[in-house]
C-alpha cells in the first residue's frame, strides 16, 4: 500500500523529500539529546537560545560536544554519500566509491607517517601529542588524500575512465602495503593510536575545527549542484555526453576533484568512515526510481546525513558506551542495505544498464 | 592546402585521413585522403565490410575523434574548433554502444537531447518540451515515454535514442548501425522514418548499415567503404551499374545479381538446369534450385536437365526430365528432395557430398 503509494504518486517526490527531512531532524535531535547523560528538547533549546535557565553542565555538554559531533555527522555523511554518487557516475561502475580512487589509503598513509614514525618514542599519542597532535593528524590524512588525488588528476586528462579506476585500485594496494610495512617495524602501543584512528569518529571535530571542515563540505557539496545536468549526460557514457555538448575532461576532472576534496577533509577529519558513499546513492535510486542527479544529489545528502547520524546513535548507545567503532556501525547498516536494494532491484544490470 | 570554404555543405570531409594514433606505436591507418561531402536533406547510407572502418569514419566525422590528417568542417567551420554545444547544435549521433545506464525513463533519455539549448540547470522550457514531443510522436514513440529504458526492447530503445538525437535539432544526424538489432520489418520502418526526415525537416542523415537490399531502396547516396581504403560515393543505382557494389562486397562466396540488385550465395554449379514455367512458382522454384547448387542454363539446348512447372497456381506439377526420362512431382518441396538426393540413378547431379545450407 505504501509502497504502491511511494512508487505511482504524483506526491512521490515532495513526500520522500518531506520524510527524509523529517528523519533527518529526529536524528539530529537525538543525536543531541542522547548520550552517556540524557538531556530534554527543551534544556537544549534553552541552551541553544543562551538562556540562563540551563544547567551550566548540560549547557557545556551540548554546545561543546553534542553539537559538533551532530554537525559533523551531518556534514560528513552528507558529503561521503554525494562523493560515493559522483564516483558512481563518472566510472559508470555501481561499486565506485571515493575510496577506490584510493583517496582513503592516500589518508591512511598520512596518518600511520605521523603516527608510526613521527610520534616521539616511548610515549602513548594521546600522552605526548593532545590538541595539536590531533590537528597534525588531520593535517597529514589531507595531504595524504591530496597526493593520491593529484596522482589520480594528473592521469585522468590522459587514460579512460577505465583505466582510471584500476589505477586508483592499484595505488591503493600499493598505498596500503607501505602502511602494512611501517606498522610492521612499529611499536604496539603505536600501531595502537593508528587503529583508533583507523575505526572512524565524529567526535573528534571540535568548534575551532569546524572553521575549517564547514567551509570545505558547504563549498564542496554547493559545487556538486553545479554539475547535475552534465552528470545526467555522463551516464550516457562519455562519447555520448560529448556529443550533447558536454565538456568532457574537465567534468571529470571537477567531479573526481570534489569527491576527492569531500572525502579527503572528511577522512582527515573523523577518519575512513565506509561503505557511507556506496550506500547512500544506492538507497536513493531504489527509493526515487531515477538516476538524475538533480534528484539523486539531494537526495543522496539527505539520506547519506540521516545514516551517518543514524551510526553515530548507535555507535554511543548505552551498552556500548561509545566503545563501538563507527566504521563498524556504518558497514553493518550499509552492507545490508545494499544487498536489499539489490534483491529489490533483482540485478545492477537494471540499476545500471549495460 | 587551404581552400576557400565552399559552405553550402552541411557537412564536409577535406582529404581527411582517419585510424588510431597511439603514443610509441605506429599509426594505423584506416582510409586517407577522404572528400565527402553530405548535402542538405539527403540520406545517405554507408556501406562496407565488416572492420574497414565505418565507425571510425562516423566517429571521425561528428568530431569525437581527432583525425590524423585533414578536416571536418560543419557549414564551413573546422569541427575540432568549436565546443561541444555549438558541436552538439549542428550535430547529433547515434552510436552502437549506445545504451544509456542508470534509472531513466525513456522520455528522461529524450530530453537529454535537449542539453545544447537548456541552461546550466538543464530546465526544460514549454519550448522543450514541445521539440521533446515532437522527436516521440516522429518515431512514432509516445507510449514508450513514460517506461525504463532498462525494460525496453532493443528496437524500441534504439527508437528513444533516434528520438532524443532528434530532440537535440542538430542539422546533421549520423547513425552507427542503428538497424543492427531490428527484425526486418523494423529495419525498413526505420529507415523510412529517417528518410522522411530528411524530406520533412531538411535533415542531412548519414548512417552506416549492413543492409545492402534496404540501403539500395532507400539511400538518397551510397558511400562505399572498400576494403582499399576508399570510399566511393555515388546514387544506389549507378553504383549497381558501374559494378562497384561487386568490387566491395563480392567474395568467392557471392555472386552479385546485377540484375536483381542481389548478391547471390555462388556454389560453383555444376549441372545446369533450365526451367520453364511462369509467374512466382518459376521465380521460386528457381530460387531453390539455385539454393540447393543448380546453375541455371542459358538456353535448353545447353542445359543437362529440364524442369517444366504446369498446371494452374493451386495445382501446380513439377516435372523433371533427364536423359528423356521424366519425374513427376505436386510440390516444390518434393521436388527439391529428389534433386537433391545424391545419385539417385544420374551421375550428373551436383556434388553429392554439398548439403545446402539452413
Amino acid at each position: 500500500m505504501l509502497q504502491a503509494f511511494i512508487r505511482h504518486s504524483r506526491y512521490r517526490l515532495p513526500f520522500l523529500f518531506g520524510a527524509m527531512g523529517l528523519i533527518l531532524l529526529a536524528f539530529f535531535t537525538a543525536n543531541i539529546c542522547l548520550g552517556s547523560a540524557w538531556i530534554s528538547i527543551s534544556d537544549v533549546w534553552s541552551a541553544l537560545l543562551q538562556q540562563d535557565s540551563v544547567d551550566p553542565v548540560a549547557g557545556q555538554i551540548i554546545m561543546d560536544f553534542r553539537m559538533p559531533r551532530a554537525l559533523t555527522g551531518l556534514l560528513a555523511g552528507a558529503a561521503l554519500a554525494t562523493a560515493g554518487l559522483l564516483m558512481q557516475t563518472v566510472f559508470r561502475n555501481p561499486l565506485a566509491d571515493p575510496f577506490v580512487l584510493g583517496v582513503n589509503s592516500g589518508a591512511s598513509l598520512g596518518v600511520a607517517i605521523v603516527l608510526l614514525i613521527l610520534a616521539p618514542s616511548g610515549v602513548t599519542l594521546t600522552q605526548s601529542l593532545g590538541f595539536s597532535g590531533h590537528l597534525l593528524v588531520v593535517i597529514a590524512a589531507s595531504c595524504g588524500a591530496a597526493a593520491v588525488l593529484v596522482v589520480i588528476l594528473l592521469f585522468a586528462q590522459r587514460v579512460d575512465v577505465m583505466s582510471l579506476l584500476i589505477l586508483g585500485l592499484m595505488l591503493s594496494y600499493a598505498v596500503g602495503a607501505v602502511v602494512s610495512i611501517l606498522m610492521f617495524y612499529s611499536m604496539a602501543e603505536r600501531i595502537q593510536s593508528f587503529y583508533s584512528w583507523s575505526y572512524g569518529s565524529f567526535a573528534n571535530v571540535t568548534w575551532s575545527q569546524m572553521r575549517v571542515f564547514l567551509p570545505c563540505m558547504i563549498g564542496g557539496i554547493g559545487a556538486i549542484f553545479f554539475l547535475a545536468k552534465p552528470l545526467d549526460a555522463m551516464l550516457m557514457g562519455e562519447r555520448y555526453a560529448e556529443s550533447l555538448g558536454t565538456h568532457v575532461k574537465p567534468t571529470r576532472m571537477i567531479t573526481l576533484g570534489l569527491a576527492s576534496l569531500l572525502a579527503g577533509a572528511v577522512t582527515g577529519f573523523c577518519g575512513p568512515i565506509g561503505f557511507l558513499g556506496i550506500a547512500a546513492p544506492h538507497l536513493c535510486r531504489y527509493l526515487f526510481q531515477t538516476s538524475s542527479h538533480h534528484i539523486l544529489i539531494p537526495a543522496s545528502l539527505l539520506a547519506g546525513a540521516i545514516i551517518a547520524l543514524g551510526a553515530d546513535l548507535i555507535a554511543k548507545a548505552p551498552g556500548f558506551d561509545g566503545a563501538l567503532p563507527l566504521n563498524a556501525v556504518t558497514a553493518l547498516i550499509g552492507a545490508p542495505v545494499i544487498i536489499a536494494a539489490l534483491m529489490k532491484q533483482r540485478n545492477l544490470r537494471k540499476v545500471f544498464g549495460k | 592546402m587551404k581552400t576557400k570554404v565552399d559552405s553550402q555543405f552541411p557537412l564536409q570531409a577535406n582529404d581527411l585521413s582517419i585510424g588510431y594514433s597511439q603514443k610509441g606505436h605506429h599509426s594505423r591507418t584506416v582510409a586517407s585522403n577522404l572528400n565527402l561531402k553530405l548535402n542538405q536533406s539527403e540520406f545517405v547510407c554507408l556501406l562496407g565490410p565488416n572492420g574497414v572502418g565505418k565507425s571510425t569514419l562516423i566517429r571521425a566525422l561528428a568530431g569525437m575523434d581527432k583525425p590524423l590528417k585533414g578536416n571536418v568542417q560543419i557549414a564551413g567551420s573546422d569541427i575540432r574548433d568549436l565546443t561541444p554545444k555549438e558541436r552538439a547544435r549542428q550535430i547529433s549521433v547515434v552510436l552502437t554502444e549506445s545504451l544509456p545506464i542508470g534509472m531513466f525513463s525513456a522520455d528522461a533519455i529524450v530530453a537529454l537531447g535537449r542539453h545544447p539549448h537548456t541552461n546550466w540547470t538543464g530546465t526544460l522550457s514549454e519550448h522543450d518540451r514541445k521539440r521533446i514531443a515532437e522527436a516521440l510522436h516522429a518515431v512514432e514513440g509516445e507510449a514508450l515515454a513514460k517506461r525504463q529504458v532498462s525494460e525496453l526492447s532493443d528496437g524500441e530503445r534504439q527508437k528513444i535514442m533516434i528520438a532524443r538525437a532528434l530532440a537535440q535539432e542538430a542539422s546533421i544526424m549520423l547513425l552507427d548501425e542503428p538497424t543492427a538489432f531490428l527484425d526486418l520489418p523494423r529495419r525498413v520502418e526505420l529507415m523510412l522514418t529517417l528518410r522522411d526526415l530528411t524530406r520533412r525537416k531538411g535533415l542531412s542523415i548519414l548512417l552506416s548499415t549492413h543492409d545492402l537490399d534496404l540501403a539500395l531502396r532507400c539511400a538518397d547516396k551510397l558511400w562505399l567503404f572498400g576494403k582499399d581504403n576508399n570510399v566511393i560515393e555515388g546514387i544506389p543505382e549507378s553504383l549497381a551499374l558501374d559494378g562497384s557494389i561487386e568490387t566491395v562486397f563480392g567474395s568467392e562466396n557471392l555472386d552479385w545479381d546485377a540484375e536483381h540488385g542481389s548478391f547471390r550465395m555462388h556454389r560453383n554449379p555444376c549441372t545446369s538446369v533450365w526451367i520453364e514455367g511462369k509467374g512466382t512458382a518459376l521465380a521460386w522454384t528457381r530460387r531453390a534450385l539455385a539454393r540447393i547448387g543448380y546453375g541455371l542454363a542459358d538456353s535448353r539446348e545447353n542445359s543437362q536437365f529440364i524442369v517444366t512447372i504446369s498446371g494452374d497456381p493451386q495445382n501446380l506439377e513439377w516435372i523433371a526430365t533427364d536423359h528423356d526420362l521424366g519425374h513427376h512431382f505436386n510440390s516444390i518441396e518434393s521436388l527439391v528432395t529428389w534433386m537433391q538426393k545424391p545419385n539417385n540413378g544420374e551421375d550428373n547431379r551436383p556434388d553429392p557430398h554439398y548439403s545446402p545450407a539452413k
